[in-house]
């Protein structure tokens, strides 16, 4: 990290270079003890090759030993500075593992190193409940002990565990047992305030009672304090990245000048211990369990390799993984404080070939880095942010089927509807002529069919047909669907009181209703489709559907038995399919459409499938009043009765379903126990 | 004669006085004083070579090379430790037992618990009867001098065991060749994936845990089986020992022996303890084990651990080989050990000729709705033009092999015993017509078949054909695979069962070349139809099995040692080791072994990440290149469980092959046959290799160039010296 100058260039001669000496292979052994995974473009861990391989372990410094080191930093001058914890001492070797020096004057138990471009050399140190700057030579010059600042806070902790320093000279710290977020220093030991707050993450019952709790009950109850961040990074820029344990998506922050977070969620592991930006701002996280985490500058995770020692020794997995730091060849250097030494990765030919990809991608030389991403793509066909930058190259070259085909396949949604939208638009230019000729075609067809079809044998037995089996009970029942949208009420009377639905029409009518809801789920335009290719759960999808549905009808059944309502069990089953008449008719539209547009024009889909949930309730509604002669009231207590009645039963079930696989295991376990022992 | 030696035996037999105020024997080199300590009228023990000395009080021997008047030893006189560290150092057998149900081993040594011993001298050795009456056992150990070394061995018939003591583990002279660091310069060899060394020099306790790895890896019937994940990065598995061998070698004396398990080594573990790890000494030994703990489940996940009731008593043997001299290195090791495979025949002369394995995958499945959906990624169309193109771009040597071929593919066809090509990928006829047309130009298919692993998506007769643990539950195995996140073992019997299946499918065809895998490195104790059988009942099982295949050339997939006589080429050889930090470096044990005898291939190609040091590996090492190929991308593989192809399609690798072709197949093709007389590191990043045909390999993996003989040798490069 903190590499000066143009990254893009830099990376670029590296390649060059590289290229120069004949081939770009390092002295890296080969096989890594871990598989490497990436990221799919639906967000699934898929394999990839390895991006780093272990290089070697420095189990000491020159003769010296660590103990319980926690923090590592590479300086501009390319030094490494270890706080080494345990022996209350700053040690600073070369690259390449050599004792250098130490500085130990004041230090009580340094926890966090930051190096400036000046070379002032600043340490937190936990136990003494101090922030310490030395010079070039290990000379202390400067202390910050507890801010003085009312800002800081009354019952606010002061003991510096991590530390980041601007160009300015301020501080950004953080403080063991502070939840109220980064320490902001200026260097003449004033505090600035709070910085980046992690936020409190609380429960949905905690919600639920501290909604219905009394002032006094809420004192009472356990207080909810934000996790802490556990380590601190900056780039060149001075944006400043944390880390906290236990905060799942949220565990990898970016923050911007005014402390927000630039990132969503982003796939980290629970137990993230550090962060290190490297030289074309990369990042790099590591947990405890000695996961390696690489990911772009916009959180996309490019690796995630590494694991945990099972106590073997195996180079390349860890104990307790505690630090890591990235020189400007990007190699990673990853402390394990658990053993007392840092492990060194080298990055691969292939990682080599993806940050050359990245660099030039990420400074929006889309064109440029088409090559090393085709090159990428030789090594890994399922490294997916490869086609994203192929897709954005050829939209920029204007091959809009090549950026649709890359685009998909890498999932840029965006560009594959802008390219979508350059292709449909450039059809329609070219064939808006004969689309117009086609409807009009269509118009007198229809005219003919209408006006003179009766003339035309062939038509004349065609529309006989259709008559004749319009006529038929299943079709007639089918058409009647129409007749819902016309007159609701007039139509769930007719079911009820007329029979004009049998079961086996309704039944008909859930399974096409089913084979719907299926088409448009896994079938839907790649723009509008929520699932990702090549994954189908039918059985989920049959739970979801019909199984809500049934259990609906049931409990809708069992409620208003009880509250007086007249239909019977038949007469709910055929009538509430019914209720789905605006999704039966407007999803095929939605359907088609999903593969004509863009996002452009999303808008009309969102419409449709507001029109279909909206009517589809409202049928609901009215069905559940007609066919049960209930006041407008009634019917509402009803459904909601009916809602409430079916998440019991549902919970209820999930109880029962585990009760029974508790007593089934016991019984086994009492076999097998007496097996055994009867042996 | 080393004065380490003379200081050993003095403390092996000064503690032999302390502990059981015996006479004690005086320093090796003085064989009367030797003979003073043992009874009876043999006084010489050994021959022209070799001369065997024994403390009866310790069963702890010396072999003294009667030429060099160096010496080894088999104690190292530790009295600073527990009673289990200073018997096993200070005895010549160490015992494990378990005493009721406990599950914690007590251990007994010759040094501790003096058993009663009635030795029986002979003129090359002793026969030793061993009465341990507390423990209401017995055994007999026999030691003999050869010519090339050293044997002992316990007969199986010899163990005698009560029934409160069940035996759980032998140790047979584990410290033979032990050293304090500073006393030898040297390094132990382990058979860890492609061969492994570790120095002797002090490493100032920085390794807290041994080296200890089970021969042929570890037994499914047994160890607990990790959960399938595929969401988290996987710690591999590490390479697994395939030759039940160890060695020590002393450089500047430029001596060493490699030791060898020559009975009961499918029960057996071995260690490499460097100094600082328990005791100060470097040693390296295996241990028979007889009893295993395992979990007895008891409910769905938990259960208790027990000792295995039925125990594997067996023979037990070892073979000591000594070399000195110019053998005295990994590379005479390894020749030696050749040349012991060689005479025993399980090593024979195979045709060797460089070519290119291409795998062309045939299937896959993946779900289709309620459904599964074969993914064709190469049929035999496809198949036939990527053969006819390389000919056409003049590659000449390759070797294709078929995998993937079977109905529905290569999961879903695991253990269906449906050995019929799918109909997608082709007909039966086309697959013989193009196996025929192939056959002709020389470059025969090669079918490939898993006859281990047994998709759960079907039906078995789990009380026969589905391996059990010996807790009689289900071995499911993890493929960390998202679509069948676990596979089945099939037992032997139902591997027999498909291997003549197989064989009958096409033994009126041409094809005369397959490739097995699965049941060549997998071994396992199981239980079956009220019986548990032992990882060697099962080796046997195999090896009949496989004995049996009608196939006049089998591949092998890393197959374990016993297999090797039916081997005609080895493929996916583990090209490094499993980055062990004790591990000082990499040597070519196996190919060593293998080269000159039978022809090797690496793992493929396409999944290096740093391709060019993988080129150089296999310059080195003398290894045949693999791909793994396919017609259509390997996007389509998603959702399949050969998602973890991630670069395999034909036209992407075309140019590498050809590289390959031309650049390995020139240096290789020059040593077809050839053995690998020498190899020897320069520098740390420059290698020498040496053939016995006088072709001479430099190979500089370096990041600056490298000057031989005053040739200059570019970084990342070799240069083939003549």
């Amino acid at each position: 990290m903190r590499v000066k100058g143009d990254r893009v260039r830099i990376v670029c001669l590296c390649a060059v270079f590289l290229c120069l000496l004949g081939c770009p292979a390092r002295a890296a052994a080969q096989g890594a003890p871990y598989t490497s995974l990436t990221i799919d473009k639906d967000g699934y861990p898929v394999r990839t090759v390895d991006g780093y391989i272990p290089g070697g372990v420095w189990d000491k410094i020159g003769e010296e030993q660590l103990r319980k080191p926690s923090d590592l930093f590479i300086s501009p001058e390319n030094e490494m500075y270890i706080a080494d914890t345990g022996n209350k001492r700053i040690l600073v070797c070369s690259l390449e593992g050599e004792y250098l020096r130490e500085i130990t004057q004041g230090l009580e138990e340094p926890a966090g190193v930051f190096v400036t471009e000046e070379g002032l050399v600043y340490v937190a140190d936990t136990k003494a409940r101090k922030i310490l700057v030395f010079d070039r030579a290990g000379a202390l010059i400067k202390e910050f002990g507890t801010p003085v600042s009312p800002l800081f806070g009354k019952s606010a902790q002061y003991a510096p565990t991590k530390l980041v320093v601007n160009r300015s000279g301020t501080i950004y710290a953080l403080s063991e047992g502070n939840a109220e977020g980064i320490l902001t220093i200026s260097d003449y030991g004033d505090f600035y305030g709070y910085f980046g707050a992690n936020e409190t993450y609380m429960s949905l019952a905690n919600r639920i009672r501290r909604a219905l709790f009394t002032e006094e009950q809420r004192k009472s109850m356990q207080k909810s304090v934000p996790p802490s961040a556990c380590n601190i990074d900056m780039d060149d820029t001075g944006l400043i990245y944390t880390v906290t344990q236990g905060a799942e998506g949220d565990g990898l922050k970016k923050f911007n000048m005014a402390g927000n977070n630039m990132f969503g969620r982003i796939p980290v592991d629970t137990l993230v211990t550090d962060v290190a930006v490297g030289s074309i701002d990369n990042i790099f996280a590591v947990s405890k369990q000695g996961y390696i985490y690489e990911y772009t500058r916009d959180g996309e995770l490019l690796f995630h390799f590494g694991g945990t020692d099972d106590g073997n020794n195996r180079m390349g997995l860890f104990i307790t993984a505690q630090a890591i730091e990235a020189d400007a060849l990007n190699r990673l250097y990853v402390l394990d404080s658990g053993r007392g030494d840092i492990t060194v990765f080298k990055p691969t030919e292939y990682a080599d070939t993806v940050h050359q990809a990245l660099a030039l991608y990420q400074e929006g030389l889309y064109t440029e880095s088409r090559e090393p991403w085709e090159s990428v793509l030789k090594r890994n066909g399922l490294f997916d942010y490869a086609y994203r930058g192929i897709a954005q190259a050829q939209y920029k070259l204007e091959d809009y089927g090549g950026a649709m085909e890359a685009a998909r396949l890498g999932g840029a949604v965006d560009t594959y509807s802008s390219a979508f939208w350059q292709i449909r638009n450039r059809w329609l230019r070219e064939h808006i002529v004969a689309v117009f000729w086609i409807l009009i075609g269509l118009v007198c067809l229809a005219k003919v069919w209408r006006t003179w079809g009766d003339r035309i044998p062939g038509i004349r037995r065609v529309r006989a047909g259709l008559r004749y089996l319009s006529r038929t009970r299943g079709i007639r029942e089918l058409g009647f669907l129409r007749y819902v949208i016309r007159n609701p009420a007039d139509a769930f009377y007719g079911i009820k009181h007329e029979g004009k639905v049998s079961a086996a029409t309704a039944t008909v009518v859930y399974l096409l209703f089913f084979l719907l809801f299926v088409a448009g789920k896994y079938g839907s335009g790649f723009l509008f489709k929520t699932v990702p290719d090549g994954q189908y759960d039918i059985g989920g999808d049959m739970v979801r559907t019909l199984g809500v549905m049934a259990l609906f009808v049931i409990c809708s059944h069992m409620i208003c038995s009880i509250r007086d309502g007249e239909a019977t069990l038949k007469q709910n089953y055929c009538a509430f399919i019914y209720c789905f008449m605006p999704y039966l008719f407007l999803k095929p539209a939605a359907l088609a459409l999903s593969h004509v547009l863009t996002y452009n024009e999303s808008f009309l889909i969102g419409m449709l499938n507001f029109i279909m949930v909206a009517g589809t309730g409202i049928l609901i509604y009215f069905c559940v009043k007609e066919i049960q002669c209930y006041t407008y009231r009634e019917t509402f207590i009803s459904i909601f009765l009916t809602l409430f009645t079916m998440l019991i039963v549902a919970a209820a079930g999930f109880i029962l379903f585990a009760l029974m696989r508790q007593v089934g295991d016991f019984v086994i376990g009492i076999y097998k126990e007496v097996y055994y022992r009867g042996r | 004669m080393a004065d380490r030696g003379y200081r050993v035996l003095w403390a092996m037999t000064a503690a032999a006085f302390c502990f059981f105020a015996v006479p004690v024997c005086a320093r090796a080199g003085e064989s009367e004083s030797v003979h003073q300590i043992v009874a009876g009228d043999r006084r010489d023990m050994g021959n022209d070579r070799y001369r065997l000395l024994l403390d009866e009080e310790t069963l702890g021997i010396a072999v003294l090379d009667r030429e060099s008047g160096e010496s080894w030893e088999s104690v190292v006189g530790y009295t600073e430790g527990n009673d289990i560290w200073t018997g096993l150092c200070n005895s010549g057998i160490t015992l494990e037992f378990y005493q009721g149900g406990s599950t914690i081993p007590v251990s007994v040594s010759v040094y501790h618990e003096k058993p009663d011993t009635e030795i029986q001298y002979y003129d090359d050795g002793f026969d030793a009867n061993l009465h341990y009456e507390a423990y209401d056992f017995r055994m007999q150990l026999q030691v003999r001098i050869r010519e090339d070394g050293l044997s002992v061995f316990v007969p199986g018939e010899s163990i005698e065991e009560g029934e409160e003591y069940l035996l759980g583990a032998v140790w047979l002279y584990p410290m033979l060749g032990a050293s304090a660091p500073g006393e030898e310069e040297g390094y132990m060899v382990i058979p860890e994936g492609v061969g492994a060394a570790i120095d002797l020099a002090d490493n100032h306790g920085k390794f807290k845990t041994p080296y200890t790895k089970r021969i042929y890896g570890g037994n499914a019937g047994i160890d607990p089986v990790a959960a399938s994940r595929y969401n988290v990065p996987v710690v591999t598995q590490p390479e697994s020992i395939s030759m039940p061998v160890w060695g020590m070698v002393y450089t500047e004396k430029q001596r060493g022996f490699l030791g060898i398990i020559t009975d009961g080594d499918y029960n057996a573990q071995l260690f490499a303890y460097p100094n600082g790890v328990t005791t100060p000494y470097n040693w390296v030994g295996a241990k028979f084990l007889v009893r295993e703990i395992y979990t007895r489940q008891t409910a769905k996940s938990s259960g208790v651990p027990a000792v295995e009731s039925r125990g594997d008593i067996r023979d037990m043997g070892l073979r000591y080989l000594f070399v000195d001299g110019e053998q005295a290195d990994y590379g005479g090791l390894a020749k030696a050990y050749q040349a012991y495979l060689a005479e025993q025949g399980t090593l024979s002369r195979q045709e060797d000729r460089f070519r290119i394995k291409l795998d062309f995958l045939g299937a896959d499945s993946r779900k289709w709705f309620v459904f599964h959906q074969l993914v064709p990624m190469t049929t035999l169309e496809h198949m036939d033009e990527i053969l006819e193109e390389l000919e056409r771009l003049g590659v000449r040597d390759v070797m294709p092999v078929y995998f993937g071929w079977q109905r529905d593919g290569a999961t879903r066809a695991l253990g269906s015993g449906d050995f019929r090509i799918d109909p997608v990928l082709g007909s039966s006829g086309e697959l013989e017509r193009l196996m025929e047309k192939w056959e002709e130009r020389g470059k025969g298919l090669v079918l490939q078949q898993d006859f281990l692993l047994a998709c759960p998506d079907r039906l078995y007769n789990t009380s026969t054909d589905i391996v059990k643990s010996v807790s009689q539950i289900l071995v499911e195995i993890p493929t960390n695979q998202k679509l069948f996140k676990t596979m089945y073992y099939m037992t032997p019997g139902r591997t027999a069962r498909m291997m003549e299946r197989f064989t009958k499918q096409y033994a009126d065809t041409v094809l005369s070349h397959v490739s097995i895998e699965g049941v060549t490195d997998n071994l396992y104790s199981y239980y079956s139809s009220g019986v548990t059988y032992t990882r060697g009942e099962c080796a046997a099982q195999q090896t009949e099995a496989l004995g049996e295949l009608g196939f006049a050339r089998i591949g092998m997939k890393s197959p374990n040692v016993y297999l090797w006589e039916d081997m005609a080429e080895y493929y996916d050889m583990p090209m490094t080791t499993s980055k062990y930090n004790m591990i000082s470096r990499e040597i070519p044990f196996l190919p060593m072994v293998l080269r000159g005898y039978v022809p090797y291939w690496a793992p493929y190609t396409n999944f290096e990440a740093n391709e060019r040091e993988f080129f150089l590996k296999l310059l080195e090492y003398g290894a045949y290149p693999s791909f793994l190929l396919t017609k259509e991308p390997p996007v389509e593989l998603r959702n399949t469980n050969s998602s973890y192809i991630y670069t395999s399609e034909y036209s992407v690798l075309e140019e590498k092959i050809l590289q390959y072709h031309r650049e390995i197949g020139e240096i290789l093709r020059q040593v077809e046959g050839a053995a690998m007389a020498k190899h020897e590191y320069l520098t740390d990043r420059a290698v020498r290799v040496e053939y016995e045909n006088g072709i001479l390999l430099v190979i500089n993996y370096g990041d600056v160039e490298y000057v031989y003989e005053g040739e200059t040798i570019p970084a990342h490069s070799y240069s083939l010296i003549r």
